[in-house]
C-alpha cells in the first residue's frame, strides 16, 4: 500500500478505544469501552437504541470528547485523523443545506478533503450521477441517503463511517449501495457501519461489534457472535421427557420444554445432540437449525439485560 | 484555507440566489428610500443643514445592511444547526473556525450590493456627493456591518431555534427605529439610540457625507458593539461545540 506510511502501517488499528467513558451528567452513555478495529475490514456496529452506539461513533469522529480514556484513529486523535483526510463519514444527524445542488455540495466536500476525488467519480461511485443538478432539499429519503454516502466518500479516506446508511432506501437501492460499499472495502478501506438491518451485517460484515448499555458486549466474526449467542437451535418431540434429563447436556444456552416439545439453543449443536443420544434418548421430529445474526443479537443483548433469566423462569413456572 | 474560501464562495452564491435575502437587503430598503426621499424633497433634517434625502440615503443603505448581516446570519446559522449541516462540516478537514469565518467573509461581500444599489438610486434622487464622501460613507456602513454580523452569529448559535426568528425581528425593527433608519430621532428616542450600533453606523456615515466632524464617541460605541458581539459569538460558538 502506497499510503501505509500515512495511515501508520497495517499494524496500527483503524480505530482504538482504551477505557473510554462518556458521561452526560449522571448518565453513562459509554462505560470503559475497549475496542480495537483493524484496518481493511467491513465492520458492523450493532446495538439497541440508546446503547451508546451513536455516542461512540461521535467520539471516534471527534464530534464529542470522551469524559475519560483514549481514542485513536490510525494512531492519531480523532480530529487529527479527520484533518489528515483519513476519515469520511455520514451521520443520521448530519444534514445537507436544502438550497444547494448535489454537485455544488460534492464540489465543496471534495475541496474540503486533503485527498479529493473528482466530483464525477464520486457521483458515479455513489450512483447519483442523475441527481447532480438537483437541490438537496428536493430529494427523497433514499436519494438523500445516497447523497450523504457520496459526501462520506468525497475523498480517498482510509476509514468510512456510516450511521444507518440504508435507512429509507428501497431494496434495489440498498443492494446497489452495498455493492459500492463492498467496492470500498475491496480497495482496502476500513468500513464501519451501524445498522438496524441485521441481515445486512450478516451479509457484508467481516467483523461485528455489539454494544449494549454503553459497554462492549461482543466483538468478533459473524460466526463468533452467533456462537456466542448459542446460535443453533435443536427442536424435537420426545414423549415423557423431563427437564431434569436435559439439564446436564453440554453447550446448552437455553432450554424450553412444553409438554413433549423441546427447544434447545446451543453453542455447539453437534456435541449437544450426541450427548442427548448418548443418554439413550431417541427424540423424534428432529430439527437442527442455525439462527440468523438477528436472533443471535437479540439473544445476547437480552441476556445482558437480564431478560433471558426472566424468560427461563417463566418457562419453569409454566411447567 | 482553500476550504474556507470554497465554503465562503458557496455561502455567497446561496445568499445571492435567496430571493428573501435579496428582497430585504436590496429591494425593500430601496423602495422605502424612494418613498421617504420623495416625501422630504428639499427639506433638511430638523436642527441641521443636512438634506433629508442625503440622510435617508445612508439610513436605508444601513437598513439593508442590517438585514443582510444580522437577520441572514442569525436565521441561517440557527437553521444549519438544526439541519445538522454544521455537524457535517465538522466531519471534514475544514478547520473549526472555518464555518464562522466563511460566514463573516460572505456577509462582508453580500452587504456590498445593498450599499451600492442604494447609493446608485440615491444619485437619481438628487444626492450629490464627492467621490471621497461616497467612499467613506461606504466604508463606514460596510465595516459597521461587522457589528450586526457578530450579533447574528451570537444569536444564531446562542438562542433556541424557535426564539431566533422573533428575537432577530425585534432587534432588526426596534434597532432600526431607534437608530433613526426610518426618520431622524430626537429626545428620549435619540438618547436610547445613542447606545445602539444601528444609530452610530447611520450617524457616522451621515457625518461623513455632510462633512461634519466624526464623533469619536460614536466610533467607540460602535467598536464596543463589534468587539462585544464578537466575544459573545465566540462564547456561544464554544458552548455549542458538542451539539
Amino acid at each position: 500500500m502506497s499510503d501505509e506510511r500515512l495511515v501508520g502501517g497495517p499494524g496500527v488499528p483503524a480505530v482504538s478505544f482504551e477505557q473510554v467513558s462518556k458521561n452526560y451528567g449522571s448518565v453513562q452513555a459509554v462505560r470503559e469501552l475497549n475496542l480495537r478495529l483493524p484496518q481493511g475490514r467491513a465492520i458492523a456496529f450493532l446495538g439497541p437504541n440508546g446503547a451508546g452506539k451513536s455516542t461512540s461513533m461521535e467520539i471516534l469522529l471527534g464530534l464529542k470528547h470522551a469524559s475519560s480514556g483514549r481514542v485513536e484513529v490510525f494512531g492519531k486523535t480523532p480530529r487529527q485523523a479527520m484533518t489528515a483526510g483519513h476519515v469520511g463519514a455520514m451521520l443520521q444527524s448530519g444534514g445537507l443545506p436544502a438550497d444547494v445542488t448535489v454537485r455544488e455540495l460534492l464540489t465543496l466536500m471534495t475541496k474540503l478533503h486533503p485527498k479529493p476525488l473528482p466530483v464525477d467519480e464520486v457521483l458515479l461511485r455513489a450512483n447519483i450521477a442523475d441527481l447532480a443538478d438537483r437541490r438537496a432539499g428536493k430529494l427523497s429519503g433514499g436519494q438523500t441517503q445516497r447523497v450523504r454516502f457520496a459526501v462520506a466518500i468525497a475523498g480517498d479516506s482510509d476509514l468510512i463511517v456510516l450511521d444507518e446508511p440504508t435507512t429509507g432506501m428501497d431494496v434495489e437501492n440498498r443492494q446497489i449501495f452495498w455493492n459500492s460499499m463492498k467496492a470500498q472495502a475491496e480497495r482496502g478501506k476500513t468500513v464501519l457501519f451501524a445498522t438496524h438491518y441485521l441481515e445486512e451485517a450478516d451479509q457484508i460484515a467481516d467483523q461485528v461489534v455489539v454494544i449494549n448499555k454503553g459497554r462492549l458486549l461482543a466483538n468478533g466474526s459473524v460466526a463468533d457472535i452467533k456462537a456466542m449467542a448459542g446460535f443453533q437451535r435443536i427442536a424435537f418431540r420426545l414423549p415423557g421427557i423431563t427437564r431434569e434429563q436435559l439439564l446436564d447436556l453440554p453447550h446448552v444456552v437455553s432450554l424450553d420444554l412444553v409438554h413433549d416439545r423441546v427447544q434447545i439453543q446451543t453453542s455447539d449443536s453437534d456435541k449437544t445432540f450426541y450427548a442427548l443420544l448418548d443418554q439413550g434418548l431417541r427424540p423424534q421430529e428432529i430439527e437442527i437449525s442455525a439462527l440468523g445474526l438477528e436472533q443471535a443479537f437479540v439473544a445476547i443483548t437480552e441476556r445482558d439485560n437480564g431478560d433471558a433469566v426472566v424468560a427461563s423462569m417463566e418457562t419453569e413456572d409454566a411447567r | 484555507m482553500t476550504g474556507v474560501i470554497t465554503l465562503g464562495r458557496l455561502e455567497i452564491r446561496r445568499a445571492l440566489r435567496n430571493r428573501r435575502v435579496m428582497f430585504f437587503t436590496i429591494l425593500y430598503p430601496v423602495m422605502l428610500f424612494l418613498l421617504s426621499a420623495s416625501s422630504v424633497k428639499g427639506q433638511t433634517v430638523p436642527g441641521t443643514d443636512i438634506p433629508y434625502v442625503d440622510y435617508f440615503l445612508v439610513a436605508y443603505a444601513s437598513f439593508g445592511v442590517i438585514a443582510a448581516s444580522l437577520n441572514n446570519n442569525a436565521m441561517r446559522i440557527s437553521q444549519e444547526r438544526k439541519e445538522g449541516w454544521i455537524r457535517q462540516l465538522r466531519l471534514t478537514a475544514l478547520p473549526s473556525y472555518g464555518y464562522v469565518v466563511s460566514k463573516i467573509c460572505a456577509s462582508l461581500l453580500v452587504v456590498i450590493p445593498a450599499i451600492v444599489v442604494t447609493f446608485l438610486v440615491g444619485t437619481t434622487q438628487g444626492v450629490k456627493l464627492e467621490a471621497a464622501q461616497w467612499v467613506s460613507a461606504f466604508l463606514v456602513i460596510w465595516l459597521g456591518s461587522l457589528a450586526f454580523t457578530a450579533m447574528g452569529i451570537a444569536i444564531g448559535y446562542g438562542l433556541p431555534q424557535d426564539a431566533v426568528q422573533p428575537v432577530t425581528l425585534i432587534i432588526y425593527v426596534a434597532g432600526s427605529f431607534l437608530g433613526g433608519q426610518f426618520f431622524a430621532v430626537s429626545g428620549t428616542l435619540q438618547t436610547i439610540g445613542k447606545c445602539l450600533p444601528t444609530y452610530w453606523v447611520r450617524e457616522i456615515a451621515t457625518e461623513v457625507i455632510s462633512k461634519n466632524p466624526v464623533s469619536w464617541y460614536g466610533v467607540a460605541i460602535l467598536g464596543a458593539w463589534v468587539v462585544g458581539c464578537a466575544i459573545l459569538a465566540a462564547v456561544m460558538y464554544q458552548k455549542r461545540a458538542e451539539d
